[in-house]
């Protein structure tokens, strides 16, 4: 990757808080949020709605879960409050820079490396932690003039490497790096402002995708990480429940020297190394401004493998996180954020009821209260919807939620193999996409379609009651969405940009001639 | 033969203030003599009718008003020399106004000393005022030869001495008072030279020049000969009717009347493209349709101004006029239109073409005049109409076959949009026309109380629409006017309807177009030439589609406003707004709306730190139209509506989901909104599809926003919204969620699906294929709601009132209740008397040979009408005998 086409080199094209006035109606509309959810969950609890006790009883469990999910996010949002950036840090401080690497490629590298050569302030050590014992980028590193460290095994995955040289390292200050991250000149002079609290264990930044405007997965899942790092982070920050994302940060080395290092028993390595930090009283920081620029995975394999791990790791740390000695403000935040890798099962459930409705006759709820369902939910869903279109400034898009709920099968695969306590393995996140059809990563949603699909056949055959049509409408609206979320590994080939605006722009309303 | 091709650039603000390296020379003057040639034609042929017409006060008036304009404009010609191929520039235009009231006033005090003692003042006082559009083209044309301001006023004041001293010569030989020819003829020629010349440089604003550009513009001016013999033939053309007074024991006083009358739509369907539209004169295919609409809706609306003159204006009575008046203005008004084209075709270089046609038309004209059968003004009318119809029709051929860069959108522009949006326009407005007429059902309640209020003059029309229908009275206005014109059947009644959803397609991809794009334009014509409701709308003589079109020509005029800020923009904005509150109930909801955008806009440019002075001057201005056509309505329907009408029963059919508690009837309207009325069976499963909407609302997550997006929604739910709140609340007239109340949201609707189809499809390829895609499902719909929706039995009275009207003769007596079904058996049968029940005394009619009691029950409220009703059928019955009873929810019973 030259230069001259290197997309993590280019300024970011976004900003977290992008809301602006937006945010503020978004917060503004959480007040109208609680009601509404109310109105519905009374209406949907009230007795005598049940029609299916099962089916209704996995309906009040998915929407209950969903909507303990929604009431944090809008509980985060509420917690927003602007801060003005810190001035910044100017001291000579040494800040060792580790940038793990295992068997990705040099032109991966080489840029992130000769990026942490020009970070400013600090007197920067950088470190390049090769997992893959490469000599092409023993050769680069010294090329750049940077420590090159390659250890005998590669127990522990990323974070046995980062421990390995943690131990072989001394500057008060430890900042990591994926072998993707082009830091900014500033990444060190910004975040190590924030520690002027000793308490302070690390400061987070976004993790920003730059080639995001390639479209396909990059772009989607882009679309996804901007409404974490944009919106959700801010609001942790403020609720003092920002965990660690692994790349991106700089960590106090007393706080990690106390923790032991990274752990090394953890698909998440840094989600777990948050809470301990938490549990021993740490803090921590989150700054919304684009530090780094690095590559988001561009197939869907990739992606999938990204979230099984996260998932797995997350899903894993659900029993610490409940037997924690955390302050509850901060459990509740790590709660919800490991139990948000089972929404796939809620999105399962909802699959499952127009094919149970249209095979057997059964629905979750009574039949005369169809229209009041809609009178109840409507108004819940739709102001739930602008909430978060204006909390994300406009950035998470339907093929953001497409592609999360094409991948629900990560969620039920993760929670069940944690629940079966399979040790799993860390995947490093590929870095360059894949070309051709991806079959495999969506074979699941696939076959949720064609099941959708052709019960939808089946029972528009059998009957076209307005029941009936009522619920292959439910499933046309899954297959819709689910394959819209499959549709880049359908597609196959490497994402290309998205093609320019019409050449009709249209004309904006106050616009004057 | 002279050939000149001109190659302008816009804007040339620095050639504008350069002197003029023509300055006039001896030469010019053979060049403006062909100005001449209309004058001189319209003057020898009022000379010729004179001989005729001798002694008619009225058409000596005409006579006058001709010789004044024809020495008026020699005068000019002759002391200046004038040059129809200079481009005009606005500052002189300015200057040639002020001119041009300087010169009334003059008139006025110089005259008026002289003329009110022979009892002649009025006359002179329009006289002056003829002068600001008499005196702007010859004024304008000279200004800009740039030969100095001396020079300039010498010529204008050696005019006005002339037109001065020949005026009252001539009016101390008329005796009447009547001002209408003087005021009609000394503007009309002006309007055709400023609709041909001095529009060429019109600046950036206008009704479509989105890209305002310095891109050279060429105009090719050809044959100025042929031009200007063209332009004196149609100028000819309403004067040739007093040919008909040649006729043996012709009616002249009529015939002149007619000429008069008919020159009044013909003058406004001919400024009024001038004076909104620019660029119309410079041969641009953008500002054709524009022009031609402007042209069509002020011709339609002085039509019916014409109408109500004889009565006002000239103490002719309507019986005198009968339908000759009304035929006449539509075929002046058609002309007026051909004019637009004329000047269209000139300017593109066609002018010998032009006198061909024109020429063929004046010879039809002419020789049906002389040689047709039937009375004098029966033959002037008919000739007149068929020349008028043979002209519009071969100039719009000749237009749409001639030049294809009005119908197909050059490759360098076209960018990602359609090209062939002229051709496809022509087509969906056809074919939009094709099925309102096929689509057209028999006349039912509704409807009959259009036929009813329709019945009488005018200004019952109004007193009787205020407080008898639930909407302002601009439609029935309207369906009156049609009603003169074409009598009492269906097609009359419902043709303002049928006329406004033909008009509305290319207003659709004006406004898309303004508002996005020529994809979204050409989506949101389509969907609204086939969209069931809207088809629905055109075939009812109800309020419906006159509101529609004109809650997108206000939206239309709104988006012009703002952006160009022309104080015309403003105003035509104002007089929309105001022709829509008199159109329909909740107009001011749209209209808010509407205001609420523009405010919005002049806060943000306020905030941009822009000049909002102008813009706001130009709001108030719309916004005081608005008011004063609101106040008046308020005031004479004494709030916001008669407080008892019949609710609409249109939407009495089987889909009609209306009083029930449950969110589904508001669902149902919305979608009846884009889909039409379809059987239960059907509404039902549409509604069952409502979690397509969820999809919708997820679809549209992280798209990018426009202002334009919330304004059409808000456009097209906030009637929706402000029916539910008065549901809610419990209002005193407690609107349903009829589809005719929303109105003006289904156009809003139309044009959120156009963008919808464009946001999902994106270049034009994909668009044009959801598109067609969209047309077919409502072409389904729209056949469904042709072939299977009909009125719930128990509303449906047509069958037995079709019985009723077919049985009963004159002598025979109906008597029904309730009230409401009285409108459809009078329209049914005129000749037969008819009686509410309880109306009058209900004793025996023993003059009657025979008596029908006709009851709807469930068209009122049964506990008090079943004991009226039986007890009135237990008197009669006690008298006469019964013949016959049939029927269930709607009986009849006969006695003899």
């Amino acid at each position: 990757m030259s230069d001259a086409t290197d997309c993590r080199l280019a300024p970011p094209t976004w900003r977290p808080l992008q809301g602006g006035w937006r945010l503020r109606v978004a917060r503004l509309l959480t007040i109208v949020n609680v009601p509404m959810a109310i109105w519905y969950l009374s209406w949907l609890l009230a007795p005598g709605r049940a029609g299916h006790p099962v089916l209704y009883g996995l309906l009040v469990g998915a929407e209950l879960f969903n909507m303990i999910q929604v009431l944090g996010f809008w509980w985060t949002l509420a917690s927003i409050r602007r801060r003005p950036p810190k001035p910044p840090f100017t001291d000579a401080v040494a800040v060792d820079v580790f940038i793990p690497v295992y068997n990705e490629s040099v032109e991966i590298v080489e840029p992130t490396v000769a990026a942490a050569t020009r970070l400013r302030t600090a007197q920067v050590r950088v470190h390049l932690l090769d997992d893959g014992g490469n000599p092409a980028m023993e050769a680069m590193a010294r090329r750049h003039g940077v420590n090159y460290v390659c250890r005998p095994s590669n127990e522990g995955a990323k974070a046995g490497n980062i421990n390995w040289a943690l131990e072989r390292t001394d500057a008060p200050f430890v900042a990591i790096l994926d072998c993707d991250h082009v830091a900014n000149p500033r990444f060190l002079e910004v975040t190590l402002a924030y520690f002027d609290d000793d308490r302070v264990a690390f400061v987070q930044t976004p993790q920003y995708y730059a080639n995001h405007g390639q479209g396909g997965i990059a772009e989607t899942s882009w679309a996804q990480q901007t409404l974490f790092f944009g919106t959700i982070a801010v609001g942790r920050d403020d609720l003092g429940a920002m965990f660690c994302c692994g790349t991106n940060v700089v960590f106090r080395r007393t706080a990690l020297e106390a923790m032991g290092g990274f752990p090394t028993d953890s698909l998440t390595e840094d989600f777990e190394l948050s809470l301990r930090l938490h549990e021993q009283g740490w803090k921590s920081r989150y700054v919304p401004e684009v530090l780094a620029s690095g590559l988001g995975p561009e197939d869907m394999a990739s992606y999938a493998s990204q979230q099984l791990r996260w998932a797995r790791g997350c899903l894993s740390a659900l029993p610490r996180i409940i037997a924690s000695r955390l302050p509850f403000k901060i459990r509740l935040n790590y709660l919800m954020s490991a139990a948000f890798w089972l929404t796939g099962w809620t999105l399962l459930i909802y699959m499952s009821f127009p094919v149970v409705r249209i095979l057997t006759g059964a629905q979750p709820v009574t039949v005369a209260s169809v229209d009041q369902f809609l009178v109840h939910w409507a108004p819940y869903f739709a102001t739930g919807l602008v909430t978060v279109s204006l909390a994300s400034g406009g950035t998470y898009t339907f093929g953001a939620f497409a592609l999360q709920s094409a991948n629900f099968w990560v969620h039920v695969v993760a929670s069940l193999l944690t629940l079966l306590r399979r040790k799993g393995s860390f995947a490093v996140t590929p870095k360059e996409g894949a070309t051709g059809r991806q079959i495999k990563p969506i074979r699941f949603p696939l076959a949720a379609c064609a099941i959708l699909g052709g019960v939808a056949v089946y029972g528009l055959t059998r009957d076209q009651s307005p029941a009936t049509v009522n619920n292959v409408a439910f499933a046309l609206v899954h297959i819709t969405v689910l394959f819209s979320g499959m549709w880049p590994a359908l597609r196959g080939g490497r994402a290309e940009p998205a093609p320019e605006a019409v050449a009709e722009p249209a004309p904006s309303l106050g616009q004057t001639r | 033969m002279l050939r000149v091709v001109k190659t302008i650039t816009r804007p040339a603000p620095a050639r504008a203030r350069e002197p003029d390296a023509g300055a006039p020379r001896p030469e010019h003057w053979a060049r403006g003599l062909p100005l001449l040639a209309p004058d001189l034609a319209g003057l020898t042929v009022l000379l010729l009718a004179a001989r005729q017409l001798e002694g008619t006060p009225l058409v000596r008036m005409v006579l006058f008003g001709g010789a004044l304009l024809a020495v008026r404009r020699a005068a000019f010609v002759a002391w200046t020399g004038t040059d129809p191929l200079v481009p005009s520039q606005s500052a002189n235009r300015r200057r040639a106004v002020a001119m041009a009231v300087c010169l009334g006033l003059v008139v006025l005090a110089v005259g008026l000393p002289l003329a009110i003692p022979a009892g002649q003042g009025l006359a002179v006082a329009a006289l002056a005022l003829a002068f600001l559009p008499a005196m702007l083209t010859p004024l304008e044309h000279q200004a800009l030869r740039a030969c100095g301001s001396s020079s300039t006023t010498m010529s204008a004041l050696a005019g006005a001495a002339v037109t001065l001293v020949v005026g009252l010569a001539l009016l101390a030989k008329v005796p009447s008072a009547t001002l209408v020819p003087v005021v009609a003829l000394a503007a009309g020629d002006p309007v055709s030279l400023l609709l041909a010349r001095h529009r060429r440089h019109g600046g950036p604003c206008g009704l479509l020049p989105q890209q305002a550009s310095s891109t050279p513009v060429e105009v090719r001016r050809r044959s100025p000969v042929s031009a200007a013999v063209a332009s004196m033939l149609v100028g000819a053309m309403p004067l040739v009717a007093l040919l008909a007074t040649l006729r043996p024991s012709s009616d002249k006083t009529l015939i002149g009347a007619l000429v008069v009358l008919g020159l009044f739509p013909l003058l406004a369907s001919g400024i009024a493209p001038a004076l909104v539209v620019r660029n119309v004169g410079a041969g641009r295919r953008d500002a054709l349709m524009p022009a031609l609409l402007v042209s069509a809706t002020a011709g339609s609306a002085v039509v019916l101004v014409a109408l109500v003159a004889p009565a006002l204006l000239l103490h002719l009575s309507d019986a005198r006029l009968g339908l000759h008046a009304a035929y006449f203005a539509v075929a002046m008004a058609g002309l007026g239109m051909a004019q637009v084209l004329v000047h269209q075709r000139v300017a593109e270089g066609a002018a010998r073409t032009v006198l061909v046609l024109t020429s063929l038309a004046l010879a039809l004209q002419v020789t049906m005049t002389l040689t047709g059968r039937g009375t004098a003004a029966d033959v002037a009318v008919d000739a007149s109409v068929a020349a008028t119809a043979m002209l519009l029709v071969s100039l719009a051929i000749a237009t749409a076959v001639s030049a294809p860069v009005p119908l197909v959108v050059p490759v360098e522009e076209a960018g990602d949009g359609p090209r062939f949006v002229g051709w496809a326009l022509l087509g969906l407005t056809v074919a939009a026309a094709g099925l309102r007429l096929a689509t057209a059902r028999d006349i039912w309640l509704d409807e009959a109380l259009t036929a009813r209020i329709t019945r009488g003059s005018f200004l019952s029309v109004v007193n009787a629409a205020s407080s008898a229908d639930a909407h302002p009275p601009l439609q029935m206005v309207l369906a009156w006017a049609s009603r003169q014109a074409f009598g009492p059947g269906p097609f009359a009644l419902r043709l303002p309807s049928l006329v406004a959803g033909i008009l509305l397609v290319p207003l659709l991809y004006l406004t898309a177009k303004e508002l996005y794009d020529r994809r979204a334009g050409m989506a949101a014509a389509a969907i609204g030439a086939v969209a069931p409701p809207l088809v629905w709308f055109s075939t009812q003589a109800r309020p419906a589609s006159v509101a529609t079109l004109l809650a997108v020509a206000a939206l239309l005029t709104m988006l012009c406003a703002v952006r160009c800020g022309r104080p015309s923009d403003w105003v035509l904005f104002g007089l929309v707004g105001a022709a829509l509150v008199w159109s329909h109930q909740l107009a001011l909801v749209h209209l808010a709306v509407l205001h609420g955008a523009v405010v919005v806009a002049l806060i943000r440019r306020r905030r941009g730190q822009e000049r909002v002075l102008p813009a706001l001057g130009g709001w108030l201005v719309a916004l005081g139209l608005v008011a004063a056509a609101a106040v008046p309505l308020l005031v004479l329907r004494s709030g916001l509506g008669p407080p008892r009408v019949l609710p609409p029963l249109e939407y009495a059919t089987a889909a009609a989901p209306g009083g029930e508690t449950s969110v589904f009837p508001l669902i149902g309207s919305l979608l009846s909104g884009v889909f039409g009325f379809h059987p239960v069976s059907v509404t039902s499963r549409l509604l069952a599809l409502w979690p397509l909407g969820m999809l919708a609302g997820l679809a549209v997550l992280g798209r990018s926003r426009s202002r334009q997006g919330p304004l059409l929604l808000l456009l097209a739910t906030a009637p929706v919204a402000v029916i539910l709140m008065a549901q809610l609340l419990g209002a005193p007239r407690r609107p349903t969620f009829a589809i005719g109340w929303f109105a003006t949201a289904v156009p809003a609707l139309v044009l959120v699906i156009g963008r919808g189809v464009t946001m999902v499809g994106g270049r034009w390829p994909r668009t044009r294929l959801l598109t067609v895609a969209a047309v077919a499902v409502l072409l389904v719909a729209l056949v469904d709601q042709t072939a299977r929706v009909h009125p719930l039995r128990r509303f449906d009275v047509t069958p037995v009132v079709a019985e009723v009207a077919g049985t009963a003769r004159p002598g025979d007596l109906v008597v029904y209740e309730p009230k409401a079904i009285g409108d459809l058996l009078r329209y049914k049968a005129p000749d037969v008397e008819m009686r509410a029940l309880g109306a009058e005394p209900d004793a025996a009619p023993t003059p009657h040979r025979r008596v029908f009691v006709v009851a709807a029950f469930s068209l009122t409220n049964p506990d008090r009408s079943v004991p009226r009703v039986v007890e009135y059928v237990k008197t009669l019955g006690a008298e006469r005998s019964l013949r016959s009873e049939r029927g269930r929810d709607v009986k009849v019973w006969m006695f003899e």
